[in-house]
């Protein structure tokens, strides 16, 4: 084996950083060879010393936990989330209401353009002979607008009709 | 008390004494030491989740004990204690041998020092040690290597 790699695995195994499976092959690797193994042994009584040193007993008391403190802590803390899922679903129906407020201002808005753009259908119907009005017959668009004229005493150009639920009326003069 | 708390608790009983132990040895004042301990769980209670999530929750421990000794020992003085620190403390009755060994333990560079006394004195695994110090675990190996080759150099000339 590589100097270098036995070296490191040696130290390794001194500081405890070895795998079981790795441990039992060097361990047997080492009965091998007397040179490596004593040099192992340096660096394990070299661990266990400062493992002595750094571990050596004071007298020590564990100070007891610091429930009311800890307790208090996650109170505050469980506030805190409650506070910021409340600001999450104010924030959320605020951005709602706004949302929806502007679309349907939007949509108002879209409504009206549509409606000025589509004007309702007109019947226009231009006076014609009397002959024509009494070949139209009763239901005749004709027969309608001189009604309309002879309830207004007028007579206009236009018969406007532009709802069939309502009656027709007289429109602008010729 | 919930579920969260009695596990802090319970890590406080399991890990609280080595973690004093570790802050005894970092700030060499018991008292600050044990105030370190509080605050230390204060702040692993502060941020819970993490602590429930982590892989190695006694590394987290120690990583929080770490950043509370070196805050409180920056706040105290401008500078890390001298490594002579180590030296002077606890003689023992067995100190005669293990005297070249402290000495040369102080006398290590404050990363190597501190990587070992993590793993010797703490017993943390490689991967404990290096989620402790944010480094790669190569490097804790590498440390741990350079500061085992200096204290055996000590040891070994220790007359036995």
């Amino acid at each position: 084996m590589e100097t270098e790699i036995l070296k490191r695995l040696l130290m390794d195994r001194a500081l405890g950083g070895l795998s079981p499976d790795v441990e039992a092959l060097l361990a047997a690797y080492l009965e091998r060879d007397a040179a490596p193994a004593a040099r192992g042994r340096e660096f394990e009584l070299a661990a266990n010393r400062t493992r002595q040193v750094l571990r050596q007993a004071q007298p020590m008391t564990l100070p007891p936990f610091p429930a009311a403190r800890v307790q208090a802590l996650d109170r505050g803390r469980r506030r805190l989330i409650l506070l910021r899922n409340v600001a999450g679903i104010a924030a959320a129906l605020v951005l709602g209401v706004g949302l929806g407020a502007g679309l349907d201002q939007r949509l108002a808005a879209h409504r009206t353009t549509s409606a000025s753009a589509l004007s309702p259908p007109v019947l226009v119907v231009a006076r014609t002979g009397a002959e024509a009005t009494d070949s139209a017959g009763f239901w005749s668009a004709q027969r309608l607008y001189e009604q309309a004229c002879d309830t207004k005493g007028t007579h206009a150009a236009q018969l406007i009709w532009d709802s069939p639920v309502k009656a027709p009326r007289l429109g602008g003069k010729s | 008390m919930d579920e969260a708390t009695t596990r802090l608790e319970t890590l406080y009983r399991d890990v609280g004494p080595g973690l004093l132990a570790y802050l005894r040895r970092c700030c060499r004042e018991p008292q600050a030491a044990e105030d370190l301990l509080q605050e230390t769980f204060l702040g692993a209670a502060r941020r819970i989740e993490r602590l429930l999530k982590a892989v190695s929750p006694r590394a987290w421990l120690y990583a929080i004990a770490r950043n509370v000794a070196v805050t409180h020992l920056r706040r105290r003085r401008p500078t890390r204690p001298m490594p002579a620190d180590i030296a002077a403390t606890a003689p023992t009755a067995a100190s005669d041998e293990l005297e070249p060994v402290r000495r040369a333990i102080a006398e290590l560079p404050e990363p190597l020092r501190e990587t070992l006394e993590l793993r010797l004195g703490a017993d943390l695994s490689y991967a404990e040690i290096a989620e402790v110090l944010e480094i790669p675990v190569g490097t804790v190996r590498s440390r741990l290597h350079h500061a085992l080759q200096r204290v055996r150099a000590a040891a070994v000339t220790d007359p036995e």
